[in-house]
């Protein structure tokens, strides 16, 4: 629990520290001038500067843990990232319609609509009527 | 430049022109639409609909993202009266009345005085806009690059600090914003920053996309985990109010326009303050204070009034000083950057008549939405009984496909679906978003007038402070960012909050 109590401040810290290598390499002054690193070097600094006081704080407050979902809630969240991610992954091959319909199916049933025929209504409007908006606005799907 | 008054009466007469008149009516519509949508509110609203302003010229696109702006903020009162769930932290104090009162059968009064109110309250803040941000934008002409970067400095650790208990959380969040400004080749010697090869991002992360994702789709993560279900008031009774009810709530809507519009003036101070301190304005002068709480219509009226009047005074440090005060109006100020028009002190003297065509049509926005809000209440409850699993999925591809119009790219919906995850652990994680949007808007600015000024005085630090101005800024933000560590290291005590996301 202490763990996860610090794992996102730690995270933050750890990709702040990160930052502040990454932007020394851009050169942080130049000629009597700021490079091109010293902006991204001071806000990583900032960044890591309050990350620590974040992890401080997490270390010795008595708050609760913020309400990480549980059990079945956590699967579908893990399932609707699962399902975005799967339509990027196929909309250039699949082409628009049938992944929008896929997605709005799948995101209707994780968000708990048991009715097939009002899911079917969405999917199709998310589909052809998007793509008819879109298309109608200058952006072929 | 123009006086208030010309260029109010000039942008009044543009903006009745039918074309504006016809995509502020969409605007509005659009942003009621989305607004009401339960839990999403107006930074969400706007975010998924900017893409559909994207094909119009500059003058249309802007007026339309400003009818979604005011139209969200009202659409989300409904579902704060009707369901209960405010769409955002600011319409959280009208849920103590306004929800108690759709219970009672009052439902169609309050939504008929948080129209009025809003109507009212909008109407004042407009013309402290048109008023003050001239005048604003004046003393911002003569500020240098130094002056520029302690201002920004300055409304920055303003915003960090009324976060209240979350201020170190905020001040992370705002540095996060800004190391993402960052990404993209750096305009003054090309070198490309954080782009690990990946030849999309050399232009930076595109702003539109990342709040669609952080909006939209993390607000269907949200969904995905909670399952939003709402219980809608059936009885809405009678929309517009009575003489006495009009009578009783006259004072809250005049106090709620002046606070409203004093605190709009404060880039960062947010509409929760403004509604929040307008309540308490508004138990304090009552002689029954017992009724608060229980369906009293000054309850509704004055902090939907106070936040109406927020939302348009706070577009005057926007116009005058490229100053964003909340997440929904960075977004509105990413948007106008889109369109090639940039806030700030120049947009007065450059774009004259399209800022004050602008101005003029917040006018009639606000017009326009007192006109469609009383008569088409009956369909906004209509759409409030679509269950949000059925909304969910559109919400998702909307965002998703928006993402992808704006760059024709499938890089964008990546990105969006990454801002998307990112929302979504920050709203587990209670970390405030309007700072990182803020910072991710202004920052470019930030960094140019930071580097401009470096150059101008040879690497010089002491420049920054060769100037009253640039002093008075650096010594206030300096001493808010002390007050919120001393606070924080030394007592231990969180403090009150004062301002609640957006």
């Amino acid at each position: 629990m202490a763990v996860l109590r610090l794992l996102a401040p730690l995270v933050i810290a750890v990709f702040a520290g990160a930052a502040i290598w990454r932007s020394s390499l851009y050169g942080v002054w130049k000629h009597s001038a700021p490079g091109a690193g010293l902006f991204p070097l001071l806000t990583s600094c900032g960044l890591l500067f309050f990350a620590l006081l974040w992890l401080y704080d997490r270390a010795v407050s008595k708050d609760p843990l913020a309400a990480l979902p549980e059990g079945v809630a956590m699967l579908r969240v893990g399932l609707q990232l699962a399902a975005l991610v799967l339509f990027a992954l196929v909309l250039d091959p699949l082409g628009y319609v049938a992944v929008a319909i896929g997605l709005a199916i799948i995101t209707a049933v994780i968000a708990g609509e048991k009715n097939w025929g009002w899911m079917i209504v969405v999917a199709l409007l998310a589909g052809f009527g998007v793509k008819y908006f879109f298309t109608a606005l200058g952006t072929p799907l | 430049m123009m006086t208030g008054l010309e260029g109010l009466l000039g942008g009044f007469g543009n903006a009745l022109a039918p074309d504006l008149l016809l995509w502020a009516l969409w605007g509005c519509l659009l942003g009621n639409l989305v607004g009401v949508l339960p839990g999403l509110g107006s930074a969400g609203a706007i975010a998924i609909l900017l893409p559909v302003t994207t094909v119009l010229p500059p003058g249309p696109a802007i007026i339309m993202l400003g009818g979604i702006y005011y139209g969200s903020q009202y659409g989300g009162t409904i579902t704060t009266i009707l369901l209960n769930i405010p769409g955002e932290a600011s319409s959280a104090v009208t849920a103590l009345d306004g929800h108690p009162m759709a219970r009672q059968g009052r439902a169609g009064a309050a939504l008929g005085i948080a129209a009025i109110g809003s109507f009212v309250g909008g109407c004042i803040g407009t013309l402290a806009l048109a008023f003050g941000a001239p005048i604003l934008a004046r003393a911002g002409l003569a500020m240098g690059p130094a002056e520029r970067f302690s201002m920004m400095l300055f409304a920055l650790a303003l915003l960090g600090t009324l976060l209240g208990k979350d201020a170190i959380k905020g001040f992370m969040m705002a540095f996060l914003g800004l190391l993402i400004s960052t990404v993209g080749i750096d305009p003054t010697e090309g070198v490309p920053r954080f782009t690990f090869g990946e030849a999309h991002l050399l232009d930076g992360v595109n702003f539109a996309v990342a709040v669609m994702g952080l909006f939209g789709l993390a607000e269907v993560l949200l969904n995905a985990e909670e399952r939003l279900t709402g219980g809608i008031t059936e009885k809405v009774g009678r929309i517009v109010p009575t003489l006495a009810e009009l009578r009783q709530a006259l004072g809250a809507i005049v106090r709620g326009s002046i606070i409203g519009t004093g605190l709009g003036i404060i880039p960062g101070a947010g509409s929760t303050l403004a509604s929040f301190i307008s309540y308490g304005a508004e138990t304090s002068v009552a002689r029954d204070s017992s009724r608060f709480g229980r369906g009293a219509i000054e309850g509704v009226a004055g902090p939907e009034t106070a936040n109406n009047a927020y939302a348009n005074a706070s577009f005057i440090p926007l116009f005058s000083l490229g100053i964003p005060g909340t997440g929904s109006l960075a977004i509105q100020m990413g948007g106008m950057m889109m369109y090639g028009i940039t806030p700030g002190p120049f947009l007065f003297r450059d774009n004259p008549s399209l800022v004050w065509t602008v101005i003029g049509s917040m006018l009639v926005g606000n017009i326009i939405l007192l006109a469609l809000n009383i008569p088409l209440v009956s369909i906004w409850i209509q759409l409030l009984r679509i269950r949000y699993s059925l909304l969910s999925p559109l919400i998702a591809i909307l965002t998703l496909v928006g993402a992808y119009s704006i760059t024709s790219s499938v890089f964008a919906v990546w990105i969006a679906i990454a801002f998307g995850a990112v929302g979504y652990v920050c709203h587990k994680l209670r970390l405030p978003l309007p700072p990182l949007v803020f910072t991710m808007v202004v920052g470019p600015s930030l960094e140019s007038s930071f580097r401009r000024a470096l150059q101008i005085s040879n690497g010089d630090p002491s420049y920054f402070l060769s100037s009253w101005i640039s002093i008075v800024f650096l010594g206030a933000a300096a001493l808010l960012v002390l007050f919120v560590l001393a606070t924080f290291l030394l007592r231990r005590q969180p403090m009150r909050s004062l301002a609640t996301p957006d």
